[in-house]
């Protein structure tokens, strides 16, 4: 697993940085973002801030999210399993 | 028949003070704002003396995820609207929100957002530029942004005309309120264009004081021989205008009357003022004909004064053609000399200026005004502030592209 400086990363540590970019983007605190935690009802993110959202993460792992799968994503753990995913597959940008 | 329009509260966020009571009393002391500019690294730029805003915090004005989706013009605006509604004690829940709008002035707006964005566009592509750039650069953010958290539903949109457009925005919302589109407008102006890219273009047109890097606070100079240059600044002015019945209805305190607005081009040149001020003159006579003022009523003049060569020679001038022999009898002073140029907001926090000056019967000198010039011949209120009654007073602005916009005020006794 490849983190876009070339670093090889482990399943928690993307996870862990997965949250640390939406408590940024979102200005929480990463304790108030567990599995569960609803984006939209818990966190109060709006589409343009869901969007951001995306675009940071994408940034982030250099991977690409695709619009219809993006749009799926409920909770905290659901963007997460997504990122680690793509991670893992070893998606990688083609913008 | 036009409503009566008065100026209810001020908002001003500036490098020499936040608040209207920090503005003048540095204003009063004439304290100059201009320091080493510390906003970016300055090697290799002829200017590297800017007026920053310091002790600015965004979220004290606003929620942390809005501030990170907005730019510093943005919170400037937010936070002098804020002010300027606190300073007049409106209470906005209890106000017809429908009926109150928001003008704010900028000339560069967010436009700084673009330098960082488009690295990235240059550098990752298209799919890494973030949906955030467009509601942190376009040039109508700030107004909206005010009325969105305040819920003021009226007429709403930005004025740019360079250095001009608060002076356009605060008479553009003046008419609004004269002509019964609005009881109770916010209008100003705002700007956040310390950065790299519009500074060294400022800097390679010439038009940025060069010379004074290892003296900074004596860099802007209005109408002194030994001027060379404006000093960039940044913040934001915003005052709260209501029609003179809804101001009496609620009972509020009443700085002064806003009765006049004058706007003329030069049609002369992109960043050159006529050379002798005509268009300018023609700006404040216009000014004054729209507030029923004779020359001969007004006490004092704020001027746009930018410290540059060009500007304040074609300015007095013009203060000579538009006042006739009435213009060696004014105090003439320029607020820039401390806080700098605030461009697109310039003509707000001027506003701001010149109505303490009201207030106080107390006119703020120009400082750094050490050696005449033949050319600026003209009361400058050198040095000091001067006690001295301000029944009328004339704020001007000019901007590249040779817009001129002229506001006149005066004591509204009547309210």
């Amino acid at each position: 697993m490849e983190h876009r400086s070339g670093v090889r990363v482990q399943p928690e540590a993307v996870d862990r940085r997965v949250r640390e970019v939406i408590a940024a983007i979102l200005c929480v605190d990463t304790s108030a973002l567990g599995p569960e935690a609803s984006l939209v009802d818990d966190l109060g993110v709006d589409s343009l801030f869901f969007l951001s959202l995306v675009t940071s993460l994408e940034r982030e792992f250099n991977v690409r999210l695709p619009d219809a799968e993006a749009a799926r994503l409920r909770t905290v753990g659901q963007v997460t399993a997504a990122v680690q995913r793509l991670v893992t597959a070893g998606t990688r940008s083609v913008a | 028949m036009r409503h009566r329009v008065v100026v209810t509260g001020l908002g001003i966020v500036s490098p020499i003070g936040v608040g209207r009571d920090a503005y003048w009393e540095a204003l009063r002391a004439g304290r100059s704002g201009c320091a080493r500019n510390r906003a970016f690294d300055t090697s290799g730029f002829t200017s590297q003396v800017a007026a920053e805003v310091t002790d600015f915090v965004a979220k004290d004005y606003l929620d942390p995820r809005t501030v990170g989706r907005t730019s510093r013009y943005t919170h400037f605006a937010v936070a002098a609207a804020t002010l300027a509604l606190r300073d007049g004690a409106l209470d906005v829940e209890a106000a017809d929100r429908e009926r109150c709008g928001v003008v704010v002035g900028t000339g560069y707006g967010g436009a700084s957002a673009a330098e960082p964005e488009h690295s990235v566009l240059v550098e990752q592509g298209p799919r890494r530029v973030s949906p955030m750039y467009l509601s942190r650069a376009l040039v109508n953010m700030a107004p909206g942004e005010i009325a969105i958290r305040l819920g003021l539903r009226g007429v709403n949109y930005a004025v740019s005309s360079a250095c001009a457009s608060s002076n356009h925005a605060v008479g553009l919302a003046m008419r609004h309120l004269q002509y019964g589109d609005a009881d109770v407008m916010l209008a100003g102006g705002a700007e956040a264009g310390i950065t790299p890219l519009l500074v060294a273009s400022f800097c390679q047109s010439r038009t940025l004081a060069a010379n004074y890097n290892d003296q900074p606070e004596r860099a802007s100079r209005p109408f002194d021989a030994g001027r060379c240059g404006f000093v960039i600044g940044e913040g934001a002015g915003v005052v709260l205008l209501e029609t003179l019945e809804h101001a009496r209805s609620r009972g509020a305190r009443v700085y002064a009357e806003l009765c006049g607005f004058g706007a003329t081009d030069d049609a002369h040149h992109v960043t050159a003022p006529l050379p002798d001020g005509r268009g300018l003159a023609r700006a404040i006579v216009r000014a004054m004909d729209d507030a029923g003022v004779r020359p001969e009523e007004v006490d004092y003049v704020n001027a746009h004064g930018t410290s540059t060569a060009l500007n304040d020679k074609a300015e007095t001038l013009a203060i000579k053609a538009a006042f006739g022999g009435h213009a060696n009898r004014l105090a003439v002073s320029s607020t820039k000399s401390m806080i700098g140029h605030l461009l697109g907001a310039a003509g707000a926090a001027e506003l701001v200026a010149t109505l303490l000056c009201m207030e106080h019967d107390t006119v703020h000198p120009t400082v750094n005004y050490e050696t005449p010039d033949p050319e600026c011949d003209l009361d400058y209120v050198p040095g000091a502030a001067r006690g001295m009654e301000v029944r009328c007073a004339v704020s001007n602005s000019s901007g590249f592209g040779g817009q001129n916009s002229v506001l006149v005020l005066k004591r509204c006794g009547a309210a």
